[in-house]
């Protein structure tokens, strides 16, 4: 039974908290995919630094 | 451990025993066994202010009695956490109100509802150009999404249908889910109120809860949300409308 004799009472900053656990904002950050234009220049740049294609073989 | 993840994890331990007692699946809501057991008793009355009106959910849609000893514990979670009487926390103005109107129908003792006084006409929750934000403060209400309850929020869902409706779609693009799922559940009381809607809230329900529906706060949301999309009026019960 919730008898017990000390009484318990929040500090303000415990307050705060419950308020912020009940008005939830939504969430801020989703993980949605998202449109970066700076990825085009690394894009870019992986096609630019990679090996070159394998030739085919002459003089068989 | 701070105060924010143990006040969440005892609202969370909460939400599982509600689950529990609201699907059948577990005894009867105990709140005060719970608050006694619980190893820190401030959180535990925190998890019970957390989740406000939807402790009540077994009793309002189940039909569990109601013990004095669990309105005791509600009356001392007010006492440890006061009652916000901030205006700029219109959302937790709200449930706490809530709370209380439900606290003093449940235990028959009118003067509990003064726990909690009823927060001024607030202008921000008449729908408005700015759906998406209004939306934001309607999921952060959705625990008066509950029966047995009418106000000045419920006069606003009613007037609000299309813009909860582009809410749900919103909170499902941005993968925001339980969000989602909080403003589904006030499309299913705008259904269980007989309400035409541009969005079927089965659908979305069903696919916010598959896709990234996690928790048992959220997974509460959903079995309210479920109760009242199962228990439209004018439709018979599942079981007497089988041949």
């Amino acid at each position: 039974m919730l008898t017990k004799e000390f009484t318990l009472t929040a500090t303000p900053a415990q307050t705060t908290t419950l308020s912020a656990l009940m008005a939830e904002p939504e969430a801020a950050v989703s993980d949605a995919p998202l449109y970066t234009p700076e990825a085009a220049g690394f894009l870019l740049a992986l096609l630019l630094l990679s090996p070159k294609e394998p030739k085919e073989p002459r003089g068989k | 451990m701070s105060s924010h993840s143990a006040f969440a994890e005892a609202a969370d331990a909460l939400a599982v025993s509600v689950l529990g007692a609201l699907s059948g699946t577990g005894g009867a809501v105990q709140l005060a066994r719970y608050v006694d057991d619980a190893p820190d008793t401030l959180a535990a009355l925190a998890a019970v202010r957390v989740l406000g009106a939807d402790v009540f959910s077994p009793h309002l849609l189940g039909g569990d009695p109601f013990q004095a000893q669990d309105a005791a514990v509600v009356a001392k979670a007010f006492d440890a956490f006061p009652a916000s009487g901030a205006p700029d926390e219109p959302a937790v103005a709200h449930r706490d109100h809530a709370t209380a109107v439900l606290l003093a129908r449940l235990s028959g003792d009118d003067t509990l509802r003064t726990v909690a006084p009823a927060p001024p006409e607030d202008a921000a929750l008449a729908p408005r150009d700015d759906w998406s934000g209004w939306c934001v403060l309607m999921a952060q209400l959705a625990p008066l999404a509950a029966l047995g309850l009418d106000g000045p929020v419920h006069e606003a869902a009613r007037a609000g249908v299309l813009s909860l409706s582009r809410g749900v779609s919103r909170s499902i693009l941005r993968r925001d889910f339980p969000t989602a799922l909080r403003l589904v559940r006030w499309l299913a009381w705008l259904r269980h109120e007989g309400a035409e809607l541009p969005l079927d809230p089965d659908v979305a329900a069903e696919h916010a809860w598959l896709v990234g529906g996690t928790g048992p706060r959220t997974a509460l949301d959903l079995a309210i949300a479920r109760h009242f999309l199962e228990q439209r009026p004018g439709t018979p019960p599942k079981e007497t409308a089988r041949p």
